[in-house]
């Protein structure tokens, strides 16, 4: 026993102080990984044939983590949270000309920089693309982080009837913390909904509309630690603060615990004819355009609806637990045609046919 | 802040689980800890079962133990709830607990599914007035399938079992015994909830 005793005390004493060495190491591995920003450069170039002016930012090395985000009370400002970074000798203020007016570069935290890059206008009304290059040794070009903003201004999307002067509320389902409903490969309803829902406002603006989104970027609409009323309130309250708001569209993809569940469904109201109406012709449109099963156009006490000072309608694209229809929600082509019968059944809600 | 907090929420709860483990390991007739299923004093008069001795019917008859209730799951796939009659064990648990951890066990039969996450847990079901009060741990959000119709077929399974009591007549739900707004981001929970015959048809 006596013996036995002794060799646990040895053998908690040598764990004990592997743990403690590998936390050393682990810390001191922590501090080599750090990114240190070298250089900022913006010019003009052409990617995939679109013309693009791109703002470069140079890192010692590859991997870096960076989170997006937009402040409701400075919509002209893009911020990029850039994890285990600091500034590096780069100035603290830039100013640029063009359509980015200025960048600022803060070590908000140790080892944590912000990045605030100011543009003449919304960052809601640009096309961009933030995303990060690897190091290309035979090019000699270092990582990179870069955004790259069109210079057309919205990608050029189709355009449909009846919504010319008429203000439409789109909500992209879910975002930020939420990622919603999550398919068996890992395809999350918060990238979809916000895709498509892009989609719908590009072809709408395009044919006259006026739009106003939720959302327009990977968050939460009211904050992180939001309660769900906080949250689901934060969306209707976009449409009351736009008193032309007409109708509202919530866009979300379905799940259930058993992957044979599949098909479309919209929701709407009960005692709303409105929105009944809505619901119908979005049922109708996403039927024809997608080809999946029709589970009906169904009436639900959901928050958004219940709340909402117009007529509103939930739409469940589809099933994002159904291998096929995941699938096919993560397809662009697949979201464009949805995003299309979307715009069609709002366009034909409009025009009365 | 918040994650500062969890962890020391974290560090409470392993400590206290750690006293737990090791007094129940000291007790020396062995006894069980109390489980978790509570049932408010209103709940225990509302069955028959639990307490023969204090049985406000009066009879002396033995209390029942078992009662046949009728389940509600939904199908494969979703498109309607399918009732199950199932015989449950009311020795330990009223018939209200019993038929809701009943609901979240997967079913044998292969007409319906189960729609609960594994992980989840009942903390309670009591009784104000007509209306149950459903207390589930808040493991129910994390292995969730979500969806709107992930959402309306747990609720609507929960609400209709429970209603077919003829004594109740709406069901709040809570998480962790706090009231809450949403499962999944769709349903508003906020006020009670009545039977869902949508999900019937
Ligand atoms: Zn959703």
């Amino acid at each position: 026993m006596g013996l036995f005793g002794l060799t646990v005390t040895r053998f908690i004493r040598a764990f004990l102080l592997t743990m403690l060495c590998l936390g050393i190491l682990s810390s001191l591995c922590m501090a080599a990984s750090t990114h240190e920003l070298t250089y900022f450069k913006s010019y003009e170039t052409t990617v995939d044939g679109e013309e693009v002016i791109r703002f470069e930012l140079g890192l010692n090395r590859d991997g870096l983590a960076y989170k997006e985000s937009t402040k409701a009370y400075r919509p002209n400002t893009l911020i990029l949270d850039l994890d285990d970074t600091i500034p590096g000798r780069l100035r603290h203020q830039m100013q640029l000309s063009g359509i980015g007016e200025s960048l600022k570069v803060q070590e908000v935290e140790l080892k944590h920089t912000r990045l605030q890059l100011n543009f003449t206008k919304p960052v809601e009304e640009l096309s961009y693309r933030v995303y990060t290059l690897s190091e290309n040794r035979k090019e000699r070009k270092p990582a990179r982080l870069v955004i790259d903003v069109s210079k057309r201004g919205k990608k050029a999307a189709g355009s449909t009837e009846g919504v010319e002067g008429h203000t439409i509320v789109l909500d992209a389902g879910h975002g930020g913390s939420d990622t919603g409903a999550i398919g068996p490969s890992g395809l999350t309803e918060k990238e979809v909904t916000l895709a498509v829902t892009q989609k719908v406002r590009d072809i709408l603006e395009n044919s006259g509309a006026h739009v106003v989104m939720t959302r327009d970027s990977d968050r939460d609409v009211y904050g992180v630690n939001a309660t769900d009323r906080q949250e689901l309130q934060a969306r209707v309250d976009v449409s009351l603060r736009e008193p032309a708001t007409e109708i509202f569209v919530s866009v979300h993809c379905n799940a259930f615990s058993s992957p044979s569940a599949h098909g479309v469904e919209t929701y709407y109201y009960a005692g709303s004819p409105l929105g009944y109406r809505l619901a119908a012709l979005l049922d109708e449109e996403l039927l024809r355009e997608g080809g999946l099963q029709d589970r009906g156009v169904k009436d639900a006490n959901f928050y958004v609806l219940r709340h909402s000072a117009v007529p509103a309608s939930l739409v469940e694209l589809a099933f994002i637990t159904n291998y096929q229809e995941e699938r096919l929600l993560a397809d662009d082509g697949y979201q464009s045609g949805l995003a299309e019968a979307i715009a069609r059944a709002i366009g034909r809600y409009f025009s009365g046919n | 802040m918040q994650n500062n907090m969890k962890l020391y929420r974290g560090l409470l709860l392993l400590a206290a689980t750690a006293i737990l483990a090791v007094t129940a390991g000291c007790d020396p007739q062995g006894e069980k800890p109390p489980t978790a299923v509570s049932s408010s004093a209103s709940a225990s008069v509302a069955s028959s079962s639990e307490k023969p001795s204090s049985s406000t019917s009066g009879s002396k008859q033995e209390a029942p133990k078992s009662v046949e209730v009728e389940l509600y799951y939904p199908d494969a796939t979703a498109t309607k709830l399918v009732s199950v009659k199932k015989k449950l064990d009311i020795t330990k648990e009223d018939k209200y607990n019993a038929a809701v951890h009943a609901l979240m066990q997967d079913p044998k039969e292969k007409t319906v599914t189960g729609i609960f996450p594994k992980t989840a847990k009942l903390r309670s079901v009591r009784l104000q007035g007509d209306v149950a009060v459903v207390d589930f741990d808040s493991n129910i959000r994390k292995g969730f399938s979500g969806g709107s119709t992930g959402e309306r077929f747990l609720v609507g399974s929960v609400v209709n079992t429970l209603t077919n009591f003829p004594e109740i007549k709406k069901v709040r739900f809570l998480l962790d015994g706090k009231e809450i707004e949403s499962l999944a981001g769709h349903m508003d929970l906020t006020e009670p909830v009545a039977r869902m015959n949508s999900l019937m048809e």
